[in-house]
């Protein structure tokens, strides 16, 4: 289970496609905690943005199959994550807000044609949302994050040498490669 | 021009956004005003991750999606309630008719509930009622209790060499109760189920005594971690595990998820004392009668109680039967010859006992239900 933690994002999704539940835990692992800060700041109440999270989550669980192979899965994810918020928006019982935000838009704001950009700065904005965060949110992130230990860490909490740690998370990698090559031919 | 606005966010409404437009709303995403932040504790946020991630189910059993109701329409329900799956191995063929569950009562799942005895002897009554509440009567710790959740902090000037006390958290049946020890460990009890513990834990070693079942994620820190249950003793360092030691069960079980156990039973078939065996994560011990034996399992499997669900994977009607007996806190009795069958499926913990029987009862089985007492007939 451990030497999920050093997989990329792009093997993670390759073994989410082939039906991996373990790849899915660790997806959500690294990335549910940014999700849920970013919709709670943007909905500005936490049960409606559990809600968004869950249904990212679900559906990219649901259609794991028929994913795409994204080069980009946090981009894929930030990207979900928005439409599910901008949907709310338009359901929402104070639209009036947002549409007042949107038409001032409308009539001033600057447009960025690049899909590659936007999804660029949507990246920025919600990792600067994270940055901004106060000390005692880190421990959201240590959710996240608290398994991914450096090597170093992990040799020092098991009593073992770096070297041992470093083979067995290579090891891990090969039967994973073996794994997907399997599924790719 | 107000009206262009409203438009858009029909159009978002109902999937008809041309490409021009999509640009234009994603644009205006990102550079909303930023909202002021939201006033939750850092707590709130890892239990809504722990509860989203325990409503998306990801096991691999046949499932049937069509009732999947969405959790947040459950009343106080944390978990998705109508994922019922099943199958059941079949015995070889012979007719029975389609057996009829008579159930005149219905009887309530379990809930957050448990007995907490301080080092002075007294009891305190846990339950979900209470929000948050300090129940610092033990001068090396200050204990809160907060929504099924008992949380240790240890008083950082009170580093006295004096005994540590002990405390005890017990669940009746049909409870189950989460604890914060104070070195951060956290520990889900499930029912009918007891855990000593000191208040504080010292630099020498953090030791815990168990009898039920509790699932623990463990603090990584360099003092080895210790769980004593009747029959056998594990010293981890920092891992996420299960130990299932129910004296109605015939033997003790443990599951290790991550990290890595050392699990020493405490008396053999073979005289003295057997030297420990390590664990690692996807495996399970399994000590009967002084033999310990070591197997691969499904992980997720044998903590789906903790997860919310009750799950069995091939198992016979008694051992099911015990697991319904803690949580839904009834009497199980047998009447008649009950065929040997071996069963596969997961139910919500939050469905009424009702519910439950109903899946089985397609197998042919017969219950009936009086007061607290489940009958289970062929």
């Amino acid at each position: 289970m451990s030497g999920y933690t050093a997989i990329s994002d792009l093997e993670l999704s390759l073994l989410l496609k082939s039906g991996d539940a373990a790849a899915f835990s660790e997806i959500y692992r690294r990335y549910s905690a940014r999700l849920l800060v970013h919709a709670s700041n943007k909905l500005q109440d936490l049960e409606e943005a559990k809600d968004v999270v869950h249904e990212v989550f679900f559906c990219l669980w649901n259609k794991r199959t028929e994913l795409r192979i994204h080069s980009n899965l946090s981009g894929y994810l930030y990207a979900a994550t928005r439409n599910k918020i901008l949907d709310r928006f338009a359901h929402s019982k104070v639209k009036c807000a947002y549409e007042a935000s949107l038409q001032k838009f409308l009539e001033e704001g600057d447009c960025i044609t690049d899909q590659a950009v936007r999804e660029h700065e949507l990246r920025n904005l919600i990792e600067d949302e994270i940055a901004a965060l106060p000390a005692k949110m880190r421990k959201v992130f240590e959710f996240s994050r608290k398994d991914s230990y450096s090597h170093r860490e992990i040799s020092a909490l098991l009593n073992i040498s770096e070297e041992t740690v470093k083979k067995q998370v290579h090891n891990a990698l090969k039967i994973l490669k073996i794994k997907l090559t399997a599924f790719l031919f | 021009m107000a009206i262009h606005a409203r438009e858009i966010l029909e159009k978002i409404r109902n999937g008809t956004l041309t490409e021009e437009e999509r640009i234009l709303v994603e644009s205006w995403y990102l550079q909303m005003e930023r909202g002021q932040s939201l006033e939750h504790p850092p707590e709130a946020f890892v239990d809504a991750l722990e509860e989203i991630r325990a409503g998306i189910r990801t096991e691999e059993f046949a499932t049937r999606d069509r009732n999947r109701q969405p959790w947040y329409y459950a009343a106080a329900a944390l978990f998705l309630v109508g994922s019922i799956y099943f199958f059941y191995r079949p015995v070889p063929a012979r007719k029975t008719h389609l057996a009829q569950a008579v159930v005149k009562q219905d009887l309530d799942p379990g809930t957050d509930k448990a007995t907490l005895t301080l080092s002075d002897g007294s009891k305190i009554e846990l339950g979900t009622g209470i929000q948050v509440e300090k129940l610092s009567r033990e001068a090396q710790a200050l204990i809160l209790n907060q929504s099924g959740k008992l949380i240790y902090k240890a008083n950082p000037d009170k580093s006295s060499s004096s005994e540590t006390p002990y405390n005890q958290i017990t669940t009746p049946k049909g409870g189950q109760y989460k604890l914060v020890l104070s070195d951060g460990t956290q520990v889900w009890l499930n029912a009918a189920s007891s855990l000593r513990f000191p208040v504080r834990f010292d630099a020498a070693a953090r030791q815990v005594e168990l009898s039920g079942e509790a699932y623990f994620e463990v603090s990584k820190m360099h003092i080895p971690f210790l769980v004593k249950t009747k029959n056998q003793e594990i010293k981890v360092l920092g891992t996420h595990f299960d130990v299932n030691s129910y004296t109605d069960e015939t033997s003790t079980r443990t599951t290790l998820l991550e990290g890595s156990v050392e699990v020493h039973p405490l008396r053999s078939n073979k005289g003295g004392q057997m030297s420990g065996t390590m664990l690692r994560p996807g495996q399970q011990s399994v000590l009967d009668a002084g033999s310990l034996t070591i197997r691969p399992v499904d992980v997720q499997e044998e903590v789906a109680w903790k997860n919310g669900s009750i799950s069995f994977v091939n198992a016979d009607i008694q051992s099911i039967m015990r697991q319904v007996s803690r949580w839904y806190n009834v009497d199980v009795v047998y009447s008649g010859e009950i065929p040997v069958r071996l069963f596969t499926g997961s139910i919500s913990r939050n469905a009424r006992l009702s519910e439950l029987l109903t899946i089985l009862k397609l197998s042919k089985i017969n219950f009936s239900i009086k007061g607290r007492q489940l009958t289970v007939s062929p």
